[in-house]
């Protein structure tokens, strides 16, 4: 049962992957995003680790394509570009082929040379995540993550601001009314 | 569904994402599939944390790092998007070669 | 004290170089008379320490009896070659170096106190005077070097000193281009010397003279190897190579175009340089090396015959030249080959097989005695033409004539001067031509002795014409204001008493100069009947002259020419040796050897470093193409480099 479930959730999500790269509206491929996300927060929830089918729907699906659906609109309007649409026959043939080598490559790598961490983990079947576990990990000093917490919402508020230094329009010449 | 599994489809998520990368014309395109990989590396990361890891937590806890600097790399990429579009009116990539010769 | 004096001789050499570098560093600015005051007091230190150096050797050493120590001043080791190869840097006193040191001295002083009144007015005033020390001390150098090294440098050193005097007036093309053919034509046979150099010296491990003329060198040298499937004796070539130095330094034939040319430059330059000094250094460096000529086979023969067959040649061509300063040239020449047989005649024939040594010394001690009488009245003659030259502003004699009223002075010392190079009882070239020739017959060379005596007549003869036509019958062309400048005529009136006195040195030398390492002299004939045959030589020369030229006309000679005809013109075309050098350098070298190197530097060395630029450029620009801005185009070349790692790592 699990396993149907899981080539369903997985095949849809490669398709919708797909046609979020491939597109040529922006709009269309946004949406196509929206709904990847969606099922990888449905994949997390059959990995038992529900925090992060949360924070996904939260952070990417809320926060992050939103932003991008807000950019799209306002630079392309409805996200039709056809002529940007137009690539060349000969440039998805020799990209698949260097995308395809990579996959093949990093199989290669990865099946030849075995980790011995890996194989001497312990296989713990079916753990629990629980929210609270997360939490506290997060914010414990020993064997925690306190410092790369700290860490990031500094990153947080350095891209804040410079998001908005950067996307500030010209200061504009006051005019003298008199 | 197997650990071998879900390394594979995280595998192929990253390629289809790479593969976008270098193929998509419009710059917020290319963002797109920035997204793609980093979607594909956070299942990664929690597909070893349930079925491999000695502190599934850890598993956890990192893509909600990964997720949270994916939003601020997203926030200043579109901040620069916008500010190129002001000024150049286009975001083609093809057209985009000042760093010529 | 006799050490003391000798260690501080280095003096003799740092005035003339202290000199050179003042005049030279501030003559921009001195005005001329400061300047002739320097160079001539700087001078006369130099020459009144020669004199007492001198004073002292003779006091000194010479006391001693035969053989004399050489005395070495100073020596210092200076370029360390390798542990067993030294050259070091050293004042070596024996009796040619310090004879040498004192004509230099005297003759520079003189020639500098005769510039001033030669060079007045002349624009470059303060360099010439600079040039003329800086030659004293290359000179100075050459005579007292201790070995042979350093003696290559001193005379490179004078080399150059000649090159810049002789091209002094650098306005004028004719200056310039005598003044590189007597630097290249010496500056090429210097190359041979200095393989002779490395020769001697690397397979006898010294460069010192003691070391070089000793006979233990001799013999280290004294054999066969094979070069090119041919036998040669090593002794034999490295004693020629080194010869080579004063074949082109001394004007030997046919290195000898160079020194008619050099005429070109101011005559006090004429008169010491191309007279009386540098051109006898080739007849040093004979002297100087000669225990070790003498060991080799076949080199002294061979400098005789080059010295005899040049002095013939010179005299020849004298006979037919006009300008004042040429036949002086010529006869220089001729008195060089004189001196460079006479060293040659001191191997003994082997016919005359009757004597117990095989080398005659009277040959060396004529040869240096010749160079100290040559010295003297050379000198005299070139500041006597000089003084002529200012007088009447014209070098051509045939526009000269009639000036024995007008310059008294000049015409007396002068007289005494011709006199002297013609060989006449009792002035000093008489003894010192008589020992030369007495040497040649000494040692069984008949055909030396026959070339010597009909050269003897041929100087009188030319010597004479010269005279006659320049002093003697009407002026031949208008004179203007002539006058004889006081600055010129003193030194060469002081110089009529060595010319006339020099002969009562004539035992001195043959008793007390000769080489080192030859204690005792052979014993041979002195026949009665040769200064007799000698002077009769001289008066058929002078009275042929008197004949032809004695009332100052030309009518005579002119009749003679005609009869001769085209003998005449090859003649007085000096043997067209000069269109046989110009022909070889300009046909041969040229074109046959130096235009395919210069083709071979053009488009091959060049064009391989222009190759080089122009397969950077074009690499560059492929290179470039990689760099076309595009984002994809980079995204692709990372992942492709990804992959390799993946699959090579």
């Amino acid at each position: 049962m699990t396993d149907i479930l899981f080539y369903s959730l997985a095949v849809l999500l490669v398709t919708l992957s797909c046609c979020a790269v491939s597109l040529p509206n922006m709009l269309h491929s946004a949406i196509a995003l929206i709904g990847s996300f969606l099922i990888t927060a449905a994949l997390y929830i059959m990995l038992h680790i529900e925090m992060l089918a949360l924070a996904q729907i939260m952070l990417y699906v809320g926060g992050i394509v939103v932003f991008m659906l807000l950019i799209i609109l306002l630079t392309t309007g409805l996200g039709v570009d056809d002529k940007l649409g137009r690539i060349s026959a000969g440039k998805w043939i020799s990209k698949g082929l260097i995308t395809g080598l990579l996959l093949t490559g990093m199989l290669y790598f990865f099946t030849e040379n075995s980790s011995d961490l890996l194989d001497k983990a312990v296989a713990k079947s079916a753990a629990i995540v629980t929210i609270d576990q997360i939490g506290t990990r997060l914010l414990s000093l020993e064997n925690g993550f306190i410092v790369p917490f700290e860490v990031i919402s500094l990153l947080l508020l350095a891209a804040l601001v410079g998001a908005v230094v950067i996307a500030r329009k010209d200061a504009e010449k006051t005019e003298d009314l008199s | 569904m197997t650990l071998s599994h879900c390394i594979a489809l995280s595998l192929i998520l990253c390629g289809i994402g790479i593969f976008g990368m270098m193929t998509r014309r419009n710059l917020l395109g290319i963002l797109l599939s920035v997204e793609v990989i980093l979607n594909g590396a956070n299942i990664n990361f929690a597909a070893f944390a349930h079925f491999k890891a000695a502190d599934p937590v850890a598993g956890a806890v990192f893509p909600i790092f990964v997720m949270a600097v994916s939003a601020c790399e997203i926030a200043v990429a579109l901040a620069i998007i916008l500010s190129m579009y002001r000024s150049k009116k286009r975001l083609d990539v093809y057209r985009l070669e000042e760093l010529n010769g | 004290m006799a050490d003391f004096i000798f260690f501080n001789s280095y003096l003799i050499l740092l005035c003339p170089l202290l000199s050179f570098v003042l005049i030279g560093l501030g003559h921009l600015r001195s005005d001329n008379r400061f300047v002739a005051k320097f160079a001539i007091t700087l001078s006369a230190i130099s020459c009144g320490y020669a004199l007492l150096t001198a004073l002292t050797y003779f006091i000194a050493v010479m006391g001693h009896g035969h053989p004399y120590p050489e005395k070495m001043a100073l020596d210092g080791a200076w370029l360390n070659f390798s542990p067993t190869l030294t050259a070091n840097l050293g004042i070596y006193l024996d009796p040619i170096s310090v004879m040498m040191l004192v004509v230099i001295t005297v003759i520079s002083l003189l020639v500098n106190i005769y510039s001033v009144g030669y060079m007045k007015g002349d624009s470059s005033f303060n360099r010439f005077f600079a040039l003329l020390a800086l030659f004293s001390f290359s000179m100075l150098g050459l005579v007292v070097s201790s070995n042979i090294l350093q003696m290559f440098v001193f005379w490179e050193l004078v080399g150059v000193s000649s090159y810049a005097l002789i091209g002094f007036w650098y306005e004028k093309p004719s200056a310039v281009a005598a003044s590189k053919k007597a630097f290249i034509m010496t500056r090429f046979a210097d190359a041979f010397f200095l393989l002779g150099i490395l020769l001697v010296s690397f397979e006898s491990g010294s460069f010192s003279f003691q070391t070089l003329n000793s006979p233990e060198t001799a013999a280290l040298l004294n054999k066969n190897i094979l070069f090119a499937g041919m036998s040669i004796n090593l002794l034999t070539l490295g004693t020629l190579l080194i010869f080579c130095g004063g074949w082109g330094k001394s004007a030997m034939f046919p290195l000898h175009v160079w020194l008619p040319d050099a005429m070109e430059g101011p005559t006090p330059v004429s008169s010491i340089i191309h007279s009386a000094t540098m051109v006898v250094a080739g007849v040093y460096l004979t002297a100087r090396m000669f225990p070790l000529f003498a060991a080799a086979e076949g080199t002294l023969f061979m400098i005789q015959c080059i010295g005899a067959f040049t002095a013939l040649f010179a005299a020849i061509i004298a006979i037919t030249q006009m300008d004042i300063k040429r036949i002086l040239a010529f006869s220089t020449l001729s008195q060089l080959g004189y001196m460079i047989f006479s060293l040659g005649a001191a191997k003994v024939c082997a016919d005359g097989g009757h004597h117990e040594s095989s080398v005659n010394l009277l040959g060396y001690s004529a040869a240096m005695y010749h160079v100290f009488t040559h010295a003297f009245f050379k000198c005299m003659l070139f500041l006597g033409a000089g003084a002529i030259i200012h007088a009447v502003h014209s070098n051509d004699i045939l526009k000269m004539g009639g000036l024995k009223s007008l310059m008294p002075r000049t015409y007396w010392s002068l007289l005494a001067a011709c006199l002297a190079i013609a060989g006449v009882f009792p002035f000093s070239g008489f003894w010192s031509k008589d020992a030369i020739i007495l040497t040649a017959l000494q040692s069984g060379h008949y055909i030396t002795f026959l070339v010597g005596l009909v050269t003897g007549a041929l100087t009188a003869f030319y010597m004479f014409r010269f005279f006659f036509l320049i002093f003697h019958g009407e002026a031949r062309s208008k004179l203007h204001d002539v006058h004889e400048d006081p600055w010129m005529t003193w030194p060469i009136i002081f110089l009529t008493i060595p010319t006339v006195f020099a002969g009562l040195l004539e035992h001195f030398f043959i008793a007390e100069v000769i080489p080192p390492h030859f204690a005792e002299t052979g014993h041979f004939a002195h026949p009665g009947w040769l200064p007799w045959l000698a002077t009769l030589a001289a008066v058929i020369g002078i009275g042929g002259a008197w004949l032809l030229y004695g009332k100052g006309k030309t009518e005579a000679a002119a009749r003679l020419k005609s009869m001769f005809g085209p003998a005449y013109t090859v003649v007085s075309n000096k043997f067209y040796i000069d269109e046989l050098w110009l022909f070889i350098t300009h046909k041969i070298i040229f074109a046959c050897i130096a235009a395919p190197i210069k083709w071979f530097d053009r488009k091959v060395v060049d064009g391989s470093m222009n190759l080089t630029g122009w397969l950077l450029q074009v690499g560059g620009k492929g290179v470039r193409l990689a760099q076309n801005g595009q984002l994809q185009f980079y995204l692709g070349a990372t992942v492709l480099g990804v992959i390799m790692l993946l699959f090579l790592g």
